[in-house]
């Protein structure tokens, strides 16, 4: 097989055979189109279908909505349940009501990695939700066989984080988008595709060669991020018991010269985080909301959360990576061995 | 001024949680989060179990080393901002 995250034109890489199944956040994913993620036997139902979509249904949605033009990524709830999708120059898609389906439509040709980035990340979030699921917004990592969660938005430095653990030789279990469910009497922790997006000057941390990284957006400048496909000694592909869950202070809140700081959380801000940072908010049905709440209230009262603040300094990051260690082995029993 | 002799309601499109010793409520209207530190998590309990205001306010004068006509003041604030936002009925005497 090729490289999914080659930097080929997208076409290339559509498979004429049948469509081959992956397990991604736990769920049995049906695909077209070859994606970095564990393969796994076709058989049954899938739980998602990635599918070509006919390009009338997507102008047929395209034409009923107003779309502001000084933005580049477009999302808007159908009438009728759907969800569309745009990332202009790039693809749009449609989420079906219940999750089930999307259905995408190239707008230009992109790398396979650029696809499999928007399509598993904020797309396929979307859909976790339409199916009942509050995924968050956390980079995740494996240490001493259990899961601990970065959360945070966008540009809080997740991924460098979770990238500074692979360098010590933990593996990410999920970049971005965490699906963590209750299981006897815990929470268990979904893992990812494996790949991480990770800024050139983060990459270096663990990739010497970032001709490896495959640019996720050719037409936003903006967006300056690499995708890089880990290899398996660095990935978790198997599920495992959510430990502890950090809390990211943003970095504008964070000077330059301060210290790094892990605290206690009190009950409310740490509900208040979890449900800031569940993906998705657009997504704001009375039944969602609900759900939402009541999933964040579980889960807070759960799993330990601690508040972690640090600058973001390239050079602090091993110094913030032993803060967590610190942190986990004296709250959390986690044994000294790093 | 709110009389004491009402009695409030949760509104059907709140939810509210304790979280410790405070609480979050979410108002499913305006899908809006508020959160309710340790003494309003106490005011909100004891204003909105089905009894009158006044017997919140006895209790309430009990409870805290406070003023009581200062207590009176700040309960009729908050319960007034409660009824601005939406989030409980008042159910007059």
């Amino acid at each position: 097989l090729p490289n999914p995250l080659s930097d080929l034109g997208f076409q290339e890489l559509i498979r004429s055979e049948p469509d081959c199944d992956y397990r991604i956040y736990g769920l049995r994913v049906r695909s077209p189109v070859l994606l970095a993620a564990s393969r796994i036997p076709t058989e049954g139902r899938a739980d998602v279908e990635l599918l070509s979509g006919d390009p009338a249904w997507f102008e047929a949605a395209f034409s009923h909505l107003v779309i502001d033009h000084s933005d580049w990524i477009h999302l808007h709830e159908l009438a009728d349940g759907w969800s569309y999708i745009r990332y202009d120059e790039m693809f749009d898609f449609l989420v079906s009501p219940l999750g089930d389906r999307i259905l995408y439509r190239m707008l230009a040709s992109v790398t396979s990695g650029c696809f499999q980035t928007y399509l598993l990340g904020r797309v396929f979030s979307h859909a976790l939700v339409k199916m009942g699921h509050e995924p968050l917004h956390a980079a995740t990592v494996i240490v001493d066989g259990r899961a601990v969660a970065f959360l945070g938005a966008s540009a809080f430095g997740k991924s460098t984080l979770a990238a500074s653990f692979i360098a010590a030789g933990h593996p990410v279990l999920t970049d971005d988008v965490l699906r963590t469910e209750e299981c006897d009497g815990g929470y268990i922790a979904f893992s990812g595709p494996p790949c991480l997006k990770l800024l050139p000057k983060s990459a270096r941390l663990i990739f010497p060669d970032l001709t490896q990284g495959v640019p996720i957006n050719h037409h936003n400048p903006k967006v300056s991020k690499l995708l890089f496909l880990l290899p398996p000694e660095r990935v978790s592909a198997g599920n495992a018991p959510l430990a502890a869950i950090y809390v990211l202070t943003g970095p504008r809140k964070v000077y330059r010269k301060q210290r790094i700081v892990v605290g206690s959380m009190s009950p409310r801000e740490a509900l208040m985080s979890l449900i800031s940072f569940t993906h998705n908010d657009v997504l704001d049905s009375p039944l969602r909301m609900r759900r939402q709440f009541e999933f964040a209230v579980r889960l807070r009262a759960a799993v330990p959360m601690r508040s972690l603040a640090y600058p973001r300094i390239m050079s602090l990051q091993e110094e913030v990576r032993d803060a967590v260690f610190a942190d986990l082995e004296r709250h959390f029993n986690f044994p000294t061995s790093r | 001024m709110i009389e004491f002799s009402s009695r409030l309601s949760v509104a059907e499109d709140v939810m509210i949680r304790p979280v410790g010793d405070e609480s979050v409520l979410l108002d499913l209207k305006s899908t809006k989060y508020l959160g309710l530190d340790e003494i309003s998590t106490r005011i909100w309990q004891l204003v909105t179990n089905g009894n009158a205001l006044q017997i919140a306010y006895d209790t309430l004068v009990e409870e805290y080393d406070v003023d009581p006509e200062r207590l009176r003041k700040d309960l009729d604030e908050f319960v007034q901002e409660l009824l601005d936002l939406g989030l409980v009925n008042l159910d007059q005497p």
